[in-house]
């Protein structure tokens, strides 16, 4: 009897998952176990795998559509075998064995044999092409290469890079992450494109908005070049829930400098520790995230959850931070990060960060967060307004790393701070306790040595 | 070929029958009374001691081979062990007339030849020479651990030191002879003459040859034994060596107060086996191996066939040879009757002799025969005879006891580069020894007067002057030649046609004007022996310059220069060095045969520099840089290229002395978009090209000459890539196993990120060289390099490729091995 293929329910709040690949294709032997399909949702990727041993009979959804959980997305049973009533309502059938009615019409002519249709050429990129793109932000996919058997040379991306226009490196990185476009001329020095030029891609990140050969009109200007995307995914949840934060909370940002001359000198005694201690890769963010996690817990009006009707204030500290990935922000959650040393910290925040990189954050790993904080300091941001994460009521902002000139007895002297923003709720948190916490946060910054006592 | 010897019709037309001399077989008659008076009581038991010595040795490492313990010392032997069991009257005999100064080289088979030779030498020199031998030998290392174990007499402590020398030898310690790095089959110990031990059998006859050549050249005493097998006879090499040594010039043309002949003997160990072939009734035909002599010149090579069983017998033969050769009319030849009682090796199942005869050569066995002789005269009686078989064992007990052992006798600490630290001595020295070269014309009034008065750049104004009146690749060479020649009284150049016609190709012309003949003469036809010669001549200490007219000849010359050449730096760990410069000429236009460029073959043998210049200047400097160093250099030149002026250098060839930079390659046309790096004559095809990218496509082309294959620094070529992010490589080496493969490997990983390509390489066909009407279909052309830039690098725009270079051509010739 064929056995239908289910879209799983992946976590409590998950309504639907995207079908990214089709790991297995209508005719293929299927073992029970083996992974018929791969599954995006708004928080992981995941496989799908078949319950039972045969042949995978028909995929009732393409890649790419975006299926509600606990609908039957494929079959497996035995080559023939009717399965009608498993077929969901509504569903296409985009490949079974016998779709013959899809034929081309006769008159087209058959493609000449000789050109394999099934596997495109593979097209190469020279290591120096590779590396040059790198360097200058600039996205390779879509190049036409000239070089042998099209391989995208030096001189390809170089023509790409001319046919751009002239952009500051952090305006040229920010169209590249696909966030941002640009202008064709800039307000900078000579026109050059700075970030002030940049307007946020919209309704989604064009993946070549510059490059992209213009449709029909050779005259038609830069800008109107744009790549509709579907929102779906991550960036659908993103685009939901950030609006709602907007909509549904009174948020205040609130700005201090911390002295981070501890800051750096500790970061540089762990970058020279011994290898065996296993510190050398903690960063200035995991000290932040530490002094965060340390703080909080004398502040427990800041972590806490609010649900309208009640606040609820938790003991432990459940450390939310933001991940930059391909697919969007995720913000996986470090578990009682109060309890954990400096190291084990470090650890479970690069851990989180690259599960998330590679796609492989579980769900659970995504929820329970009690306070978040987020980092655009190494993109050279100075201060910043971060967006709530309901019902979390607090979320910080870290900056950029800046000298800031400071009295001492002689005159003024240039002292490195760093930036923090702390957006609260106002509608549970007031100004002053907000106040109160970004002082006690950026004193224990200042001396995070001696939080490594406690 | 000199005009001094004329051949009569008259006289080579003449009937007549050919005469030859008789060869005396055994001819040795014993006579007790006599030889008690000639030799002495106790010199006579001292030949027993000596075979003692050895047959106690070999039985030792054939237990430990064969039952892993010898008295108890248990020890796992990994290397060979080739014995003589059984020919210990042959060594011993030979060694009682023979000096420090004389030397033996020998074979795989030589333990019995170290140990005989050094024990003799230890009763000729006194304390305060084997003291000063044993403390400057290896800084005095070995002795360091053989004082720890001896007692007694220096001379004592001398004969310990030489079983130990040789067994940690055996063992690959840090301490052996060689350092561990000839082993059983190559130890030797120059301070008593014991030469090098070649595995490669009857490689030790033309090495020999050369080093009796020195001894001749250099006016120095004694003469060179080359110990080799009956079975060798059968090696080209070693005919090659034979006529070498019994050369007519010697006498007719070399200047008579030289002495005459090299002073070499040749003595074949006749053990009737050759590993399992039978010499004779099986595998050769010339029933009585002295016979050969006959065939080698009018006196037979003296040949002797002498009784080896017999010490007094084959201590009488030498002595009259010895002075043989002194004399200046070698060479000499002797058959030496021997018997192996062991096996060829230990793993040797006797499966091709009969027991019975192995019993009836026992029954004879020398050490049984010699001591009732030394019993039935007086010389010594049983208890005398014991004592020495005990001591005997209770020195090599203390031997192999500090041998075995790790921490006395440790291995060469190979977690560093130390084997790669002794592959060359990378020394660089004026003259190999000091002393006034001799001359036949002071240098102003040489050929350089007309060399150095000529044009030293090839182009005025841009155009290229009358190349009659410019200095040439050629003349470049000869100068550097000349230059060494006036500075290195050890110095000697030998090859075809090198005196007179001044080489094939006229490089020498004007040396044989300024040059005696036993520094300048021609070899016979023999790549081997002209090879193996020179590398007798330098590991003693001479500097010679040996030529291969065509590069295709190498062949014949393959163990010469792939196992001999380029190994005894390293092999004897330093002690020999190998100021061997080899020149070869890559041909063109004379078919598959005189065309090829094999610098790939020897880029892969390991022991060997490696040059190509391609222009006069480094031609000049680069055989200059050659002719003052210690190491052995295959100098590759290209006969395309001997007739052409400098046009690269624009300072033109300096006719004072300079060197070219070891192993720097030379940019010879700066570019940025596209880097090619020639070796040898392509390097003009390479600039042909770059100028036609330049000027239809705009492509800025670099090329570099590498100029040296070994060794290499890429600096240079990396840093020009890595600008360029474009590399083709191109020589007239065929390209399957090209050495231009390994750059482009070490090229691709080393610059890997700075490739907008991969690296192409641009070699001859793998086919014959075909006629010079057809040679262009062959060896890489300017069109090609373009082409395969095109396909494989960078297509050109509106460039319509005239040959094939894609890449589906290479996967079809490749399918098809072409």
């Amino acid at each position: 009897m064929a056995t239908a293929i289910v879209m799983p329910k992946l976590g409590n709040t998950v309504e639907s998952s995207i079908i990214v690949r089709w790991q297995k294709q209508p005719g293929d032997a299927v073992s029970a176990g083996d992974s018929v399909c791969e599954i995006e949702t708004d928080k992981a990727t995941m496989e799908v795998e078949s319950p039972v041993a045969g042949t995978l009979l028909a995929q009732f959804f393409g890649e790419g559509e975006d299926v509600p959980v606990m609908i039957n997305i494929a079959v497996v049973g035995a080559p023939g075998e009717d399965f009608a009533s498993l077929r969901p309502a509504g569903a296409g059938a985009p490949a079974t064995p016998s779709a013959s009615a899809t034929a081309p019409p006769a008159a087209v002519p058959a493609a000449p044999v000789e050109t394999p249709q099934s596997e495109p050429q593979r097209v190469g990129i020279s290591p120096r092409a590779r590396h040059l793109a790198e360097r200058k932000g600039m996205p390779t996919t879509g190049l036409a290469g000239s070089g042998p058997g099209g391989r995208i040379i030096e001189r390809d991306v170089q023509a790409a890079l001319e046919a751009q226009p002239r952009m500051t490196p952090l305006a040229r990185s920010m169209v590249a992450s696909g966030d941002f476009v640009a202008p064709p001329t800039g307000s900078g020095a000579g026109g050059r494109i700075t970030t002030r030029d940049l307007q946020p891609a919209a309704p989604a990140p064009a993946a070549q908005p510059l490059t992209s050969a213009a449709p029909a009109s050779a005259a038609a200007p830069v800008e109107d070049l744009v790549e509709v995307l579907p929102v779906r995914g991550t960036r659908k949840i993103i685009a939901e829930r950030m609006l709602a934060s907007m909509q549904t909370t009174a948020q205040l940002t609130l700005d201090m400098p911390a002295d981070a001359r501890a800051l750096q000198e500790y970061r540089k005694q762990l970058k020279a520790s011994s290898e065996a201690l296993g510190l050398q890769k903690v960063t200035i963010n995991d000290l932040v995230l530490l002094a965060v996690s340390r703080t909080l817990p004398q502040f427990p009006d800041l972590n806490a959850l609010f649900t309208g009707d009640s606040i609820a204030q938790h003991r432990s500290v459940h450390l939310g931070f933001a991940v930059d990935t391909p697919r969007g922000l995720i913000v996986p959650v470090i578990r009682h990060a109060d309890r954990l040393s400096l190291k084990e910290i470090s650890r479970e925040a690069r851990r989180l960060a690259d599960a998330c990189q590679n796609g492989k954050i579980t769900p659970d790993e995504l929820s329970g967060g009690t306070f978040t904080v987020t980092n655009l300091g190494s993109l050279g941001v100075e201060h910043f307004t971060p967006i709530l994460n309901p019902p979390q009521v607090a979320i910080l902002g870290v900056g950029s790393i800046h000298l800031k000139p400071v009295e001492d007895g002689e005159g003024v002297a240039f002292v490195p701070h760093i930036a923090l923003s702390l957006t609260i709720n106002h509608q549970v948190v007031d100004g002053a306790p907000g106040a109160r916490f970004l002082q006690a946060l950026s004193r224990n910054l200042s001396q995070i040595h001696l939080l490594l006592a406690l | 070929m000199t005009k001094s010897l004329t051949i009569s019709p008259d006289a080579v037309r003449q009937p007549s029958v050919l005469q030859s001399v008789e060869i005396p077989l055994n001819s040795y008659m014993p006579d007790p009374a006599r030889e008690a008076e000639k030799y002495g009581t106790e010199n006579l038991v001292r030949m027993y001691r000596d075979m003692a010595f050895i047959r106690e040795f070999e039985t030792m490492l054939d237990r430990l081979k064969k039952e892993g313990s010898y008295e108890g010392i248990e020890y796992n032997h990994k290397g060979p062990a080739h014995l003589s069991i059984g020919q210990e009257a042959s060594v011993v005999g030979q060694s009682y007339h023979l000096s420090p100064d004389d030397f033996i080289f020998g074979s795989h088979r030589s333990h019995g030849e170290i140990l005989a030779k050094s024990l003799s030498a230890i009763e000729q020199l006194s304390d305060d020479e084997l003291t000063r031998i044993m403390e400057r030998y290896m800084d005095g290392k070995p002795l360091r651990v053989v004082e720890k174990f001896s007692s007694g007499s220096v001379r004592s402590l001398a004969i310990n030191y030489v079983l130990y020398g040789t067994l940690a030898e055996i063992f690959a310690r840090d301490y052996g002879f060689n350092r561990g790095m000839g082993g059983s089959m190559h130890a030797f110990f120059p301070p008593f003459g014991v030469m090098p031990n070649n595995a490669i059998v009857g490689g030790s006859a033309d090495i020999a040859v050369g080093a009796a050549l020195y001894k001749r050249v250099n006016r120095k005493p004694g003469i060179v034994i080359a110990n080799i097998g009956d079975a060798s006879m059968g090696c080209g090499p070693v005919w090659e060596a034979m006529m070498f040594a019994a050369m007519d010039q010697y006498h007719t043309l070399w200047d008579a107060d030289l002495g005459g002949a090299p002073p070499i003997l040749f003595n074949f160990m006749n053990n009737f086996y050759g590993m399992g072939g039978q010499p004779v009734g099986e595998t050769m035909g010339f029933g009585v191996l002295a016979r050969v002599g006959i065939g080698v010149n009018p006196d037979a090579m003296h040949a002797e066939r002498i009784d080896g069983f017999n010490p007094l017998a084959v201590a009488d033969a030498i002595e009259r040879k010895k002075q043989t050769l002194l004399e200046g009319r070698g060479p000499v030849l002797l058959d030496t009757v021997t018997y192996r009682f062991s096996g060829h090796s230990p793993s040797d199942a006797m499966s091709y002799r009969d027991k019975t005869e192995v019993e009836q050569w026992r029954a004879q066995d020398s050490l049984i025969v010699y001591a009732d002789y030394l019993k039935d005269n007086g010389h010594a009686d049983d208890e005398r005879l014991e004592s020495i078989q005990k001591e005997v064992k209770i020195r090599i007990l203390d031997v192999i006891k500090a041998a075995v052992s790790l921490d006395i006798s440790p291995r060469l600490d190979t977690s560093i580069d130390s084997i790669g630290g002794m592959m060359f001595s990378d020394q660089f020295k004026d003259r190999m020894a000091e002393g006034t070269p001799e001359v036949l014309l002071p240098k102003e009034e040489s050929r350089l007067k007309a060399t150095f008065a000529k044009n030293r750049f090839g182009l005025k104004d841009g155009k290229p002057l009358p190349k009659l009146q410019t200095l040439t690749y050629a003349e470049a060479l000869y100068e550097a030649m000349m230059h060494r020649f006036y500075e290195d009284p050890t110095m000697v150049a030998y090859g075809e046609e090198n005196r007179d016609w001044g080489g094939a190709f006229g490089v020498y012309r004007g040396l044989t004007e300024a040059l005696p003949y036993h520094r300048l003469f021609n070899s016979p036809i023999s790549e081997a022996a002209i090879v193996g010669t020179a590398v007798g001549y330098a590991m003693c200490g001479g500097r010679v310059v040996a030529e291969l007219m065509y590069c295709d000849f190498m062949g014949r010359a393959g163990d010469e220069i792939f196992n001999q050449m380029a190994k005894w730096q390293a092999m004897s760990a330093n002690v020999l060095q190998m100021p061997l410069v080899l020149r070869v000429s890559v041909g063109s236009k004379y078919g598959a045969q005189h065309s090829q460029d094999w610098t790939s073959i020897v880029a892969h043998i390991p022991g060997l520099k490696v040059f190509f210049p391609a222009t006069p200047y480094d031609a000049k400097g680069m055989l200059n840089l050659a002719l003052r160093g210690t190491d052995p250099v295959v100098f590759f030149e290209s006969q395309r290229l001997y007739p052409e002026p400098e046009v690269l250098v624009e300072s033109g060839v300096p006719v004072d002395y300079y060197e070219i930079e070891m192993g720097e390659p030379a940019i010879y046309r700066a570019g940025t978009d596209l880097t090619i790096v020639s070796v040898g004559a392509t390097l003009y095809r390479a600039l042909d090209a770059a100028k036609e990218l330049e000027q239809k496509h705009g492509i800025s082309t670099e090329v570099i000459d590498a100029r040296f294959i070994n060794p290499l620094n890429y600096d240079k070529i990396i840093e020009s890539v890595r600008k360029t992010g474009r590399i083709a490589l191109t020589s007239d080496a065929c390209e399957r196993g090209s050495f231009l493969h390994t750059m482009a490997s070490h090229l691709s990983q080393i610059a890997f990120d700075y490739l907008d390509a991969p690296v192409a390489v641009v070699g001859a066909r793998n086919w014959i060289t075909p006629p010079a009407e057809m040679e262009e279909a062959f060896f890489p052309q300017k069109e090609w390099i373009i082409d395969t830039i095109h396909e494989r690098v960078l297509p050109l725009a509106n460039h319509r490729p005239s040959t094939l270079q894609a890449t589906d051509e290479m996967l079809r010739r490749n399918r098809l091995g072409i």
